[in-house]
């Protein structure tokens, strides 16, 4: 391989990592104004989360789905509520205002994902979550209630 | 019977090609964000995928030549060579999701964590490719992949206002809420899923495999015009099912589980195991077609006997790059990588490799010194040369878009 070979194959992976790095990171929230949308993203994202166990209790329920399907996307949809929560409260807020912001979205969407995690539960023991709909459906009010108010 | 089952290469090339792992996802997603508003990249996607299969099909039956033995010989060797690296990075992507999406759709049946799945789903990829005979893996699967049928009943028995979906479809916007670099970056996405590099050179080489000669240009030709409508219709059964099912409760869809949502709410238990069935195939399909493409590029480019008509020990080069290539898959989704997270960035990377290997095919299927009389109409010329400015615009803007819009965020 001569030195100019090297050189290409170099800058191929030097723009190639920090290309997926761009579009994969979360970057800090300098105003209050960024951080306040990020905490209504991180509703958001967790609201679609609620929305999908919803839709898979209510199928489960109507249709007796296997368990296997269900456990899995329960779960699935726990862990990426469970991500969107960690990732917001990587975030160091910029101001005392958004310390209440980040403690109301914490405190809201925590309160999802233990949701999630009781349904995720229920359906590893063979058992669809039927008894949680009600509990799920105010969650997600509250998460759309959250999303809009935080960016005001 | 034996001419009505020779359509099967083409119904497997667009099972592997328009609903692979990432493009059953993208295609939900945009669903379940964009509505209809997306559909006509669809309809767009297959007319420019029709145009380039038929053209590198007839170009394999009249040559009986590989792809990139072709490009290598019409246009250098330096030219070849970086259309091969560039088509055999997004193939390699590509192969990484898809095995990774066979275990994906395993654990949906077994829940079985994919990880532990994911190196069984390798060996079987790699035996199949080793052991079964090219007609009859593209039968079985072909056919297997057919299940994902079950998405346009689906859809059929959601009962959306198809007035309004005509409506949305043919009068596109961007909808409230979703900024316009965003709309054309699933846009560009969408048409790169449409027209992956990979099917191209599955279906010509497929051609080749299947001993296709000048008698079977109405073959290549009846292929490329059922098939690829067909994956562009399941593309829009999916979508369709997404927009009626996730978008009015604002449901992003990240997950094969979710896909499968809208069928197993529709059509029950049953609906379910048919549209797992359907993942199943359609991931090992796209799995067998990455997988045997990455030989084909690799071994017509540098000339050495290729494809499963010959036996192995004739062409041990080709088995050795297919086998590695499934190796490394494996190892790269043991690391825990994203399956549809890596597919979709291959879905944009394609669109910005496209030009290399839509420009090589577009020459060669001029060129009388090849093609004798067969050599493209002045209606397929122009279709074409307008497909050629679509795709280049795509790919410069593929990357500048990605960027701006953090893959869609």
């Amino acid at each position: 391989m001569n030195v100019r070979c090297a050189a290409r194959r170099l800058v191929a992976a030097t723009l190639l990592g920090p290309l997926v790095i761009l579009v994969s990171c979360s970057g800090p929230a300098r105003t209050d104004a960024s951080f306040s949308s990020k905490a209504a993203s991180t509703a958001d994202q967790a609201r679609s989360s609620v929305e999908t166990v919803v839709v898979l209790v209510e199928s489960a329920d109507r249709h007796h789905l296997p368990e296997p399907y269900l456990s899995t996307a329960i779960a699935e949809a726990e862990d990426d509520a469970g991500a969107a929560l960690t990732g917001f409260e990587s975030v160091q807020p910029p101001s005392s205002r958004s310390d209440l912001v980040r403690s109301r979205t914490s405190e809201v969407v925590g309160d999802a994902v233990d949701l999630l995690a009781q349904a995720r539960i229920s359906a590893r023991r063979g058992h669809a979550p039927v008894e949680l709909l009600p509990e799920l459906r105010r969650a997600s009010v509250r998460l759309d209630s959250l999303a809009a108010n935080v960016e005001r | 019977m034996r001419k009505y089952l020779e359509v099967t290469l083409g119904v497997l090339t667009a099972i592997g090609g328009f609903v692979d792992i990432g493009d059953l996802v993208a295609n939900a997603e945009v669903g379940a964000r964009f509505r209809w508003n997306l559909a006509w990249v669809v309809v767009v996607g297959v007319v420019g995928i029709v145009l380039f299969a038929e053209m590198s099909g007839r170009v394999a039956t009249l040559t009986e030549r590989g792809t990139f033995d072709l490009v290598r010989e019409r246009l250098g060797p330096r030219f070849a060579l970086g259309n091969l690296l560039a088509s055999f990075f997004v193939t390699f992507l590509t192969l990484v999701a898809e095995v990774a999406g066979i275990a994906l759709a395993l654990e949906l049946a077994t829940s079985v964590n994919h990880l532990l799945l994911l190196p069984t789903c390798g060996v079987l990829v790699w035996i199949v490719i080793w052991k079964v005979k090219f007609d009859s893996m593209e039968r079985v699967f072909g056919l297997l992949g057919l299940a994902l049928v079950v998405f346009a009943v689906a859809a059929w028995r959601l009962g959306p206002d198809w007035s309004a979906v005509l409506h949305q479809a043919t009068h596109p916007g961007v909808p409230d809420g979703e900024g316009t670099p965003t709309y054309w970056y699933y846009a560009i996405a969408l048409f790169g899923a449409a027209m992956t590099p990979y099917e191209v050179f599955f279906f010509s080489s497929g051609a080749v495999e299947e001993g296709w000669d000048r008698t079977d240009l109405m073959v290549n030709r009846a292929n490329v015009l059922v098939g690829f409508p067909l994956g562009g219709a399941l593309s829009l059964a999916i979508m369709t099912c997404a927009a009626v099912v996730f978008a009015p409760r604002g449901i992003t869809v990240d997950h094969l589980s979710q896909v499968a949502l809208p069928v197993a709410a529709t059509l029950g238990r049953l609906g379910l195991v048919v549209v797992l069935i359907g993942f199943f195939a359609a991931t090992f399909g796209a799995a067998l077609e990455t997988g045997l493409s990455s030989g084909y590029t690799v071994a017509q480019y540098f000339g050495w006997p290729w494809g499963k008509r010959y036996r192995p020990v004739d062409a041990a080069r080709f088995h050795a790059v297919i086998l590695v290539a499934i190796l490394l898959a494996v190892a790269v989704g043991l690391t825990t990588v994203d399956p549809i997270k890596v597919t979709e960035y291959s879905i944009v990377f394609s669109a910005v490799a496209l030009p290399l290997t839509y420009f090589p095919i577009l020459v060669v299927a001029n060129d009388p010194q090849y093609m004798g009389d067969r050599v493209n109409s002045r209606l397929t010329n122009a279709l074409a040369s307008v497909y050629l400015v679509v795709i280049v615009v795509a790919a410069t803007a593929a990357i500048p878009l990605m960027i701006a819009t953090k893959a869609g965020m």
